[in-house]
């Protein structure tokens, strides 16, 4: 009796393939990209200054003005 | 690359000193600044915004770039590599912006400090988003560290299939 062939013997075995990116990588990658989307949305909304200067200087930023109503 | 055990053993002690010590002073940090945003007095708001100004600059700048530098060192001469494992590379690269931040948000804390000493503490606002999510990102990465979820690179399993053939 004859030892049936592997139909698809082109195929590479498992040995010889790269792994694919594991589930709860793919998840994570998503999630960060989110996150930074999300951070991004914000700093636009907030007007999007990001340096020291946005918490000091003459006038005092709307946030500060809220801070220092929330303490009296 | 390889390294004598007690060389690994020395290295990975200096990673785990280092690195908890920066999650450590983080969690101090975010006390102190819960402290400034809340505050009433002015006095102890101005010695929080003075104390965080002094613990970033002597003490959790040195410990992330010790961090950072101990970290991809003791890596290189681990068996598990830098590149090879999926686990290390996202450590590698959380660290690296969290602590690229640090170095950008540097500037803010102290000049707050300055502030603080200069005018009305009570007028300036923390860097709140700054600290907790800092802390998410160090947690994330002590997590990792602990669970090593499984998952190898493309790199690395290049690198396992060239010792096979050796």
């Amino acid at each position: 009796m004859t030892i049936p062939q592997d139909p698809r013997p082109e195929l590479p075995s498992p040995r010889d393939r790269p792994p694919g990116m594991p589930t709860w990588v793919k998840a994570s990658v998503v999630v960060a990209v989110v996150v930074v989307l999300a951070v991004i949305a914000v700093m636009l909304l907030s007007g999007g200054e990001h340096g020291p200067g946005r918490h000091l200087g003459g006038a005092a930023p709307a946030d500060a003005v809220v801070v220092a109503d929330a303490r009296t | 690359m390889r390294a004598a055990p007690a060389l690994r053993k020395a290295l990975l002690v200096a990673h785990i000193a280092t690195s908890m010590g920066w999650y450590g002073a983080l969690i101090g940090y975010l006390a102190l600044d819960i402290s400034a945003m809340t505050g009433g007095d002015a006095e102890t708001v101005r010695a929080a915004y003075v104390a965080m100004g002094l613990l970033t600059t002597a003490v959790i700048v040195p410990l992330a770039l010790a961090t950072v530098l101990v970290g991809i060192v003791q890596a290189l001469v681990s068996p598990w590599g830098l590149l090879r494992h999926y686990w290390v590379l996202i450590k590698l690269l959380l660290t690296l912006f969290a602590a690229t931040v640090l170095l950008i948000e540097q500037a803010t804390v102290r000049a707050l400090a300055e502030a603080a000493v200069a005018g009305d503490p009570l007028a300036l606002p923390g860097t709140l988003p700054h600290s907790v999510g800092g802390l998410v990102v160090l947690t994330l990465v002590l997590v990792l560290s602990v669970v090593k979820p499984r998952g190898i690179t493309r790199y690395g399993w290049r690198r396992q299939q060239r010792a096979r053939l050796r």
